[in-house]
Parts: C-alpha cells; structure tokens; sequence
C-alpha cells in the first residue's frame, strides 16, 4: 500500500500590483538607509582605523575602582537616592493616574466631556519631558531628589493613566454588563466588575512603570537631582573612567534588581 | 536641562571621539591638513549664541588661512578632549581647567587667547554671592548652608569654589553642594532664593546684568578668586610644524571685530587674540594638583 499522494503547496497568487508595491516599499526603506547612512556620516574604515582610540578609552576603564571610600561608598548612596527617586516617582502618581483614568475610561464614565478632558490632561503631561518638569521643579523646590520626584510623578501619571484606561478598556465586558442589567451604580460597577477584571494587569503596568522610572531618574540626575546618573557624569568630567565604570556596573546591578522582582511579582498575580 | 539636551547631541562626536586614528595627516608644505581645519569649542554660553559668533571667527579665519574651518560646539570638554586625543581636532578652545585635562592627556599647546585692547590676556573672576541680608558674610559661615554650584569640572563653577573651601578648613562635605547645571542656573537658583549661596563669575554677572536678570545691589560678594586667564586657544600636539606656524600667524591677525562677538559672552572689551602659553595657566594646574584631580594611568 502506497503512501497517500500530497498535494503540492498551490503557489502564491502574485498580482503585478503587489509586486509593484514591494518593489517600491523596498526602495524607499533602502532609499532611507542610504541617506541615514550619510547623513550620521558612518564610516566603517575610520571605525577600524580607530580601534586603539577606543582600546585607550576602555584600559582606562578597567579594571573599575572598587575602592570602598569614596567611590563605592558614595555609588551605593547615590543607587538609593536613585532607586528611592523612581519609586516615588512611581507610587505617588498612583491616586492621580487612578482618578485621571477613571474618567479617561469609557468603561467607567459616560460623560463626552470629562472623558476628552482627562485624556487631554494626560496627553499633555506625556508629552511634557521630564527633565522639563524637573526644571520647572527646580524653581519651586529648588535643587535636589524632590524635584525629581515631583517631575516623575506628572511625567508618570500622564504614561501610567493612558497604559492604565487602556488595560480597563480592553477588560472583559461581561460581568459589568450583567451587573449593569441587575440594576448595579456606576461606583458598583467599578467595584466589583471593572477592577477584579484588570487589577492584575494594572499592578503589572505600574511594575513595570517602576522598572522604567528608575532608569529615568538616572537621567534626572544630571539636572541636579543626585543619585548615581550625576556620579557617572561627573566621572566622565574627571576622566575617571574606571570609576565610570564601577557606577555604571551598580546601575545594571540596580536595573537588574528592579526588573526581577517586578517580574516577580508579575508572576504571582498572574498565578 | 541644556546640558542633558547636548549630551543627546554630542553622542555622536564623543563616539568619533572615541575613534581617533591619532595621525594629523598633514603635508610638509604648511597647507591645510585634511582639505581643512577642524576648531572644537568647549561651550561656556548658549550653543545657540556661540554657534553664529563662532562663525564670524571662523570666516575671518578661513579668509586669512586660506583652508576652510570648521568649527564643532562640543557638549564639554570631555568628549572635545578625546576628540583631540585621536587626532580629530587641530584646533580647539578650552576652558582653563579643561584645558589642564587637555595639556596632560593629548599636550595640546595654548596658542592664543582673548586680549584686551592694550594687548594683555583678559581676566575673570569666579565669585560666591548671597542675599543682602543673609547672615553669611564669608566662606566659612557656609558651614552647613547649600551652595549653588554650576557643574563638574567647571574652573569657576566648581573647582576654583570647592578650593576656597578648601582654603577656610571646610571639607566638601561640611556644605550643601548643589549642582545646578551652568553658571545661569546657578545664578537663577540664588535670585528664586533656592540656595544660601550661589557662585556667580564675573562674565555671568555681567550677561545677566544686561539682560535684567540680576541686581547686584540686591546681593552680596562674599568672595573672589584671584583673576583666571581666559580660555586658550590651542593646537594639537602633531599638527605639522609649518602649517602650525601659519595658523598661530592668522589667529594673532585677526582683527578686535573678528572676535568681538565671542569675546562678548566672556565679558571681554574687543581686543585681539594674544599670544600665550603654558606659564600662563600654571595656577590651573595647581588648582587641579589640590583638588586631586589626577587620572588613573598618568
């Protein structure tokens, strides 16, 4: 008995349109990469010519100064006002993004007006850097982790509020509208339909919110809000690269930290 | 804030920077190196106000060189010091203390600086500033108050101020250091009433007296430093011996107009480029020999 005969794969249908379109999609993408190419003056040969530049800048590097008095020290304390500058950052904007995307969530309001309001609001406060905010900050607290803070909550609330009504949008609808038919408020609704169905996916959105704001405080310290991202420049300014190195080692020891026990975290909720 | 904004902008350089081939490539005959001369400038006021005053200097000097220049607002000295290390600069203006990282890492020579109209290298002062009223009447009742600095490795902003500290028995640690970002940043956070103290240099203060943003009457010296000579001019170690004759020749010919513009945002009357060299900044040197400001491999 012989195997059963297999149809060939029938061929693709290529209509010329289709091919004309690929063939101008692909000109186009090479098109842009010629002119970025040229335009960021890449330069293959000066890269190899150079090499012994970059080894220059790399043995200055290593071995890091791991000497504990001043410069692990001071990196340890810095990696805190750090960490502590991103959590912060994170947690307090939480009652603000809760209330902006509340009413930024057709799931929870039904009011034309606030809705597009609340969406305004947090459109505007994504799209506000926050080194800005940090400046503006700055004048009003003046120098320091505070106004780090403060910058990363307005610039927090607005990207966590958006990723927040989002996640309450896409919930299942379901229970609110059996609830909604069995006569339940709006506060009811939220309460016991909306929140249990997205809570775990809020908690993971704010995770990792948290893993993010960490690395922008880093940033955040070169506009006088301390921690680690102002050692590392003030390394550079020194040429105190090995020490350069030691601190940009404890960030990714700090990113790492962070995202395991977001990930964590995550985990469990999701179990 | 404008720091960060340029370090964006200067990754690409301080990654050309980092990619030098070390060889200035220049003919015997004293003509233009590499088809041109490449002029890096370590920012001490607004790229966007140096960018068309460097250009006006640049001009004049193409004009009497006869090569085009091009000149590159760096983000800080680091990045131009490595840039002049592999060989990707002939010419580049300094601060005085990044000109001390510059001379000891790549021997970059001091050529020319900005002069008065008689002729002499023009001056600054690095300054410590209060309120009129505060209490604080000299470097040492800073004991335990915020000080506004502008940022690391600033010869005024940071490093000539941490020495008078220094010099009154106080460690860095007995003050509040702040850094605020720049001299302007600096100056705002005394005016917003934001710090105890602020350094405010003399060109500082004289840019915003002009532009109404700071009284003196209203506020009190509580030190100054003794006169720093301004930023040098310098050429880079390798750079061909006749052409870098021709270069030191153009730079101390061009005229008080060609610089004027620069000059203005360093307080200085218009004058021409004078002659320096590395005597003049030995104080610079010092400075960083206190403050420890050594590198590992040197």
């Amino acid at each position: 008995m012989s195997a059963p005969e297999r149809l060939a794969v029938p061929p693709r249908p290529r209509s010329p349109r289709t091919l004309a379109a690929g063939t101008v999609v692909a000109a186009v993408v090479v098109g842009l990469h010629v002119a970025a190419w040229r335009g960021t003056e890449m330069d293959l040969g000066m890269l190899a010519d150079g090499w012994h530049g970059m080894a220059r800048f790399v043995s200055e590097a290593v071995p890091p100064d791991l000497t504990w008095d001043p410069v692990v020290r001071d990196g340890l304390k810095a990696c805190l006002v750090t960490l502590w500058t991103g959590l912060l950052g994170t947690t307090l904007s939480i009652p603000f993004t809760a209330v902006l995307c509340a009413l930024g969530s057709r799931a929870v309001n039904g009011d034309a007006t606030v809705y597009q309001a609340a969406r305004g609001i947090m459109s505007f406060l994504r799209a506000v850097p926050d080194v800005v905010f940090a400046l503006v900050f700055v004048t009003a607290v003046g120098l320091g982790p505070f106004a780090g803070v403060l910058a990363l909550v307005c610039n927090n609330t607005g990207v966590m509020g958006k990723l927040w009504s989002e996640a309450m949008e896409e919930a299942d609808d379901g229970p609110a509208q059996a609830l909604r038919i069995a006569g339940a408020g709006r506060a009811q609704l939220v309460a016991h339909a909306v929140l249990p169905a997205c809570l775990p996916q809020l908690v993971g959105l704010a995770l990792y919110r948290l893993d993010v704001n960490v690395r922008a405080s880093l940033v955040l310290g070169l506009v006088g809000a301390g921690g680690i991202g102002f050692l590392i420049n003030q390394s550079i300014q020194e040429f105190r690269f090995d020490q350069m190195l030691t601190y940009i080692l404890m960030v990714l020891v700090l990113v790492v930290a962070v995202d395991l026990l977001s990930s964590l975290v995550r985990r469990r909720l999701a179990a | 804030m404008r720091r960060f904004l340029h370090a964006l902008t200067a990754l690409p350089l301080a990654a050309l920077a980092l990619t030098g081939c070390g060889s200035s490539g220049a003919d015997a005959t004293g003509g233009c190196p590499h088809g041109k001369v490449r002029f890096g400038v370590e920012p001490f006021e607004d790229a966007a106000k140096l960018t068309p005053a460097y250009k006006t200097l640049g001009d004049a000097l193409r004009a009497k060189l006869g090569c085009p220049v091009e000149v590159q607002i760096v983000q800080g000295y680091s990045a131009e010091v490595l840039a002049m290390q592999n060989g990707k600069l002939d010419l580049a203006q300094f601060g005085p203390l990044g000109f001390v990282f510059a001379a000891r890492r790549t021997g970059a020579e001091p050529v020319v600086s900005f002069g008065n109209p008689d002729r002499t290298v023009s001056t600054y002062k690095a300054g410590i500033w209060v309120k009129k009223d505060s209490p604080i009447t000299s470097i040492a009742g800073l004991k335990g108050r915020t000080l506004a600095l502008s940022d690391t490795g600033s010869t005024s902003g940071d490093a000539l101020p941490r020495y008078a500290l220094r010099k009154a028995g106080l460690a860095d640690s007995d003050v509040k250091l702040q850094y605020a970002g720049g001299h302007p940043q600096s100056l705002i956070a005394l005016t917003y009433g934001k710090v105890d103290a602020a350094e405010i240099n003399t060109q500082q203060q004289a840019t915003s007296t002009a532009e109404h943003q700071f009284d003196a009457a209203k506020y009190r010296q509580i030190w100054a430093s003794d006169p720093i000579p301004n930023d040098p001019i310098t050429v880079a170690k390798g750079l061909d011996p006749a052409f870098r004759s021709r270069l030191v020749a153009a730079l101390t010919s061009l005229t008080p107009q060609d610089v004027a513009k620069v000059g203005s945002y360093l307080d200085v009357q218009p004058g021409p480029l004078v002659p320096v060299t590395r005597q003049t900044y030995q104080p610079l040197f010092d400075l960083a020999k206190t403050l420890g400001l050594t590198e590992k491999n040197l």
